[in-house]
Formats: C-alpha cells, structure tokens, sequence
C-alpha cells in the first residue's frame, strides 16, 4: 500500500514530514498566491523533487485545480518540469489531463479528487486516454469506488484530513482581510472557520474544505482495495503531516492501536466525519 | 431554444422536470440530463429521446451520445479554459457551457469549431455550478448525483479566526444578468418560481424570497 502526502512549499518539507511516506504529491493546488508554492514558478520545484529522490520517495506534482487561459502558461511551465523531473502529474481539470496525456504519454497521470469522477465510465474512458490513478470524487460511496477500481485504473483514497466540499471563482478568505488584519497571502497561515449550527468549514484559497478531517482509521480495512491511501494536509500546520503519517504507517504495518487513534482525536481541532464512503453525510463519524 | 429537464436525470428538483413520453410529444426543445448518471445508462436513455439535442454531464455519455445527437456540455462540467475546449472538441460534442463566472473572459476561448454557450442570467452560486459537494457533506442530499440541494450556502454562518467569532456571512446565490455575447446565450429559469426565487430554498427563511 503506497501511502501519499500533499506538500505546498519548500519550507514545509522537513524530513521528519516526509518520512512516513511513500509518495509526496507537491505543491499548492487551491491557490497561486500561497507563500512558496512549488509549481507557481521558480526552483523551487526542481529542489523539492530532488530532494525527494534522494529520500527514495516518489515526487508528484499537482497541478491548479480551475486553470483559466491566463493560468495555462504557469500550468505548462510546471508539467514541462514535472514531466522531466517527477514520477507523475496530478491533475484535477479535464483539459489539463489530457494535454498531459497527449503530450508525455509516458507520464503517469493521476486523476485528482476534484476531476470529478463519479463513474465507472468516466474512469474507463480516462484509463483509456492514459490516465493511470484516479481519486474518485470525493462524494463516492466505497461500493462506487470499488466500481472504479473495476476498470483497471489504480485508485487511491483520502483516508485522512480535510477535503474540498466546493471549489469556486475566489478566496474567500480575502473577504475578511480587514477584520483579520492580515492580508494575503497571510491570511491563508491563519486560522479561520465557517461556522453554522454543527456545520464547519476551512476556506482556502479557491477551495472550501471539510472542517472536520476525515478519518478512516477505525475502517480501513475497508479500503484495502485501492492501490494509495492519502492523507490530506496541503494545507495543515507544521506538525499534522508528520504525526498524522507515523501514525498511519503504524497502522499500515502493525495494525490498529488506541494510543495511536487517540493521538489523532487529539491533533482533530473540529473532530472526524467518515466523508461520503457510507452513502451519509459527510459531516458524519461512524465509530468503528 | 427550450431547455427541458428529463424526470430523474436532471439537476435540481424533479418537480419541474418532465418525463421521456413528455418530452418526446414536445416539438424543438433540447434535453438536459446534468445529474450524475452511469454513462452506460444515459446513452440508453438518450436512445429514446426523439430530440437531437441533448446537455450531458457526463465523459463517457459525451463521447458516445455525440456520435449521433449534438451533445452540450452541460456547465456542471466546469470548462474554465481552451484546453478544456480542446478535450470536449474531441469526444465530439456540438458545444459547451462556460461557468458565469467566467462571463467576462469569453472572448478568450477558443472555438475552433465548437459551439459556446453561455449564461445570460444566471444564479452566481458559492461554487461554480458542478463543483459544489456542501449540500452532501452537510445533509446527504446530493446536487451532483440526485439532483437535491440543501441550500446550506444560504445559511449564516460565523466567521471564526483563532476561536473567536469576528463576523457574520452568508453566500446565498446571486441572480445575476450580464451582457455577454457568444453561440448560445442561455438565461437560467428553471429553479426559478418568482422573481430571484429558486426553487429548493423557496420555502427556506434563508431564501431570496
């Protein structure tokens, strides 16, 4: 089982972060302002990926998950890196797939959780075209997951942290620079909350995620089926890639341990939901 | 051009939807199946459909359906950009839907072909229309694959930074017109009972209403 990280920026790649992993996807998808973001631009990518080698981990670069044409010479410039350097190119919007699977057909291409694939043959069709890992949508059931990873196409599962409930045209964060005081890109290193009644979210940049993490760590052997688990902490602290990753290597290969699970109780600010695999909503935490 | 939805296919409520048998007694109109669907099914249900113009939301129903109907891509597939356009140009589809939002930077895509059609009234959503799971994250009741929102956008919601409440907001969708030119220009009715009331929120208190 590949276990997988996100990472946005140079300062965030510590070793003892990357460690429990095996592959890091790098950079920042939800937000070209964010400080250091490994595929805005710059060298930064190139030293990460290098790093990452020399760690004996697989480096993959995500790409911007809602490119518009003036986005499209910064997305280029990162899959001409990736494509030279890296061992995969994520991406979350249709087009930029395919350019990538057209253009480096010898890539591997992972389909991101924002791609929006909700079918079996929507995956079948990708698979064709060269796309070899997909993140299903995130509002998938594990029985439609299973589908997907009928086709053939590798499939890999958010097991662990926040995951986008929307992705739109702005930050809303930008919205409440005044009242913070801080301005961008700032105010994405603070903490915010939408809060209503028991619903939590975490704005960032373009995306809107869960306040809640997910947490499959009671239930994963019911995913056991796919090809990576991933944990989500693109836009964590310092500190949660690290503690969340030990943990799910213990669990990878020593099993379960209430020490561990209570550990990630503790490091949850707003506590676990289960997300979409039990056909509920996803706000919701089933105990294993 | 009449845009109509088909019973159990179509986003948003069913209740203004039609059926097969309905909407193949209609003359002229094009059929919206914008929920999320197996592709395998909706190429079925678009053998039955009479109409040759159908909105699919769906990769491998585009593909397959443009083989012999003028497929439109429904804007739930969030196009943003040329290659996009480029993608869809090769699955065959007629034309395809560009986000509101993006209203402004048309002149930008490219069509080489296609057909672009655009939103000349439309409600301005937290999201862009396709990319929003709020509604099965906080309800289960899901825009994308039953066709039901909640509308918990339109809720207050508290502003929280470092654990303390700083101000309240709200995103409640935003019926929006623009002038904008393009293939198709489609002014979006459907949700809607009365002036800037859509429909699922209507008996809401956090409604436009």
């Amino acid at each position: 089982m590949e276990l997988t990280a996100n990472i946005p920026n140079l300062e965030s790649m510590s070793e003892c972060s990357i460690k429990p992993y095996d592959s890091i996807y790098l950079g920042m998808p939800y937000c070209w302002e964010y400080e250091g973001n490994l595929i805005a631009g710059g060298d930064d990518l190139s030293s990460a990926i290098e790093l990452l080698h020399v760690m004996g981990k697989n480096a993959y670069v995500s790409t911007f998950a809602v490119p518009r044409n003036k986005d499209l010479k910064r997305v280029f410039r990162a899959i001409d890196l990736a494509a030279e350097m890296s061992d995969g190119i994520e991406a979350n919007n249709l087009g930029v797939m395919r350019y990538v699977t057209k253009e480096y057909p010898d890539m591997k291409v992972i389909a991101g959780g924002l791609a929006n694939v909700y079918t079996a043959s929507t995956a079948e069709l990708l698979y064709s075209i060269g796309v070899s890992r997909i993140v299903p949508a995130y509002e998938l059931s594990i029985e439609d997951i299973e589908k997907i990873k009928e086709t053939g196409v590798e499939v890999e599962v958010v097991v662990h942290g926040k995951v986008p409930v929307g992705i739109g045209h702005e930050c809303f964060l930008k919205k409440f620079s005044s009242a913070v005081g801080k301005e961008c890109p700032k105010i994405c290193r603070e903490d915010m909350f939408f809060r209503s009644e028991d619903l939590v979210l975490k704005p960032f940049g373009h995306a809107t995620l869960s306040g809640k993490d997910i947490c499959m760590y009671e239930h994963i052997d019911k995913l056991k089926f796919a090809d990576a688990f991933r944990i989500e902490a693109v836009t964590e602290r310092i500190g949660y890639r690290e503690r969340i990753g030990r943990i799910y290597r213990n669990l990878i290969e020593r099993g379960f341990s209430r020490s561990d699970f209570e550990e990630l109780r503790s490091i949850s600010e707003n506590g676990f939901a289960n997300g979409y695999y039990f056909n509920k909503a996803g706000q919701i935490y089933i105990p294993g | 051009m009449k845009f109509v939805g088909l019973r159990g296919y179509s986003r948003y409520s069913d209740k203004k939807s039609l059926s097969l048998d309905e909407i193949n007694s209609l003359e002229d109109v094009a059929v919206t199946l914008n929920r999320v669907r197996d592709g395998d099914e909706i190429v079925e249900v678009c053998r039955k459909i009479k109409h040759e113009h159908v909105i699919l939301n769906e990769l491998y129903a585009i593909a397959s359906v443009s083989k012999s109907k003028k497929v439109t891509v429904s804007v739930g597939m969030n196009a943003t950009n040329n290659l996009d356009l480029e993608f869809y140009r090769e699955l065959g589809a007629h034309a395809v839907v560009i986000p509101p939002e993006l209203n402004y930077e048309v002149e930008s895509f490219q069509k080489k072909g296609l057909k672009i059609e655009v939103f000349g009234r439309a409600f301005v959503e937290m999201f862009y229309k396709g990319r929003c799971q709020l509604s099965a994250y906080a309800s289960g009741k899901s825009v994308k694959k039953s066709g039901v929102c909640n509308m918990e956008c339109a809720k207050k919601w508290d502003v929280v930074y470092s654990g303390k409440k700083i101000c309240e907001t709200d995103f409640k969708p935003e019926l929006t017109v623009y002038d904008v030119e393009a293939d198709y220009v489609k002014h979006e009715t459907r949700q809607i009972k009365g002036e800037g009331v859509i429909e699922n929120g209507a008996d809401s208190k956090h409604s436009q209403s």
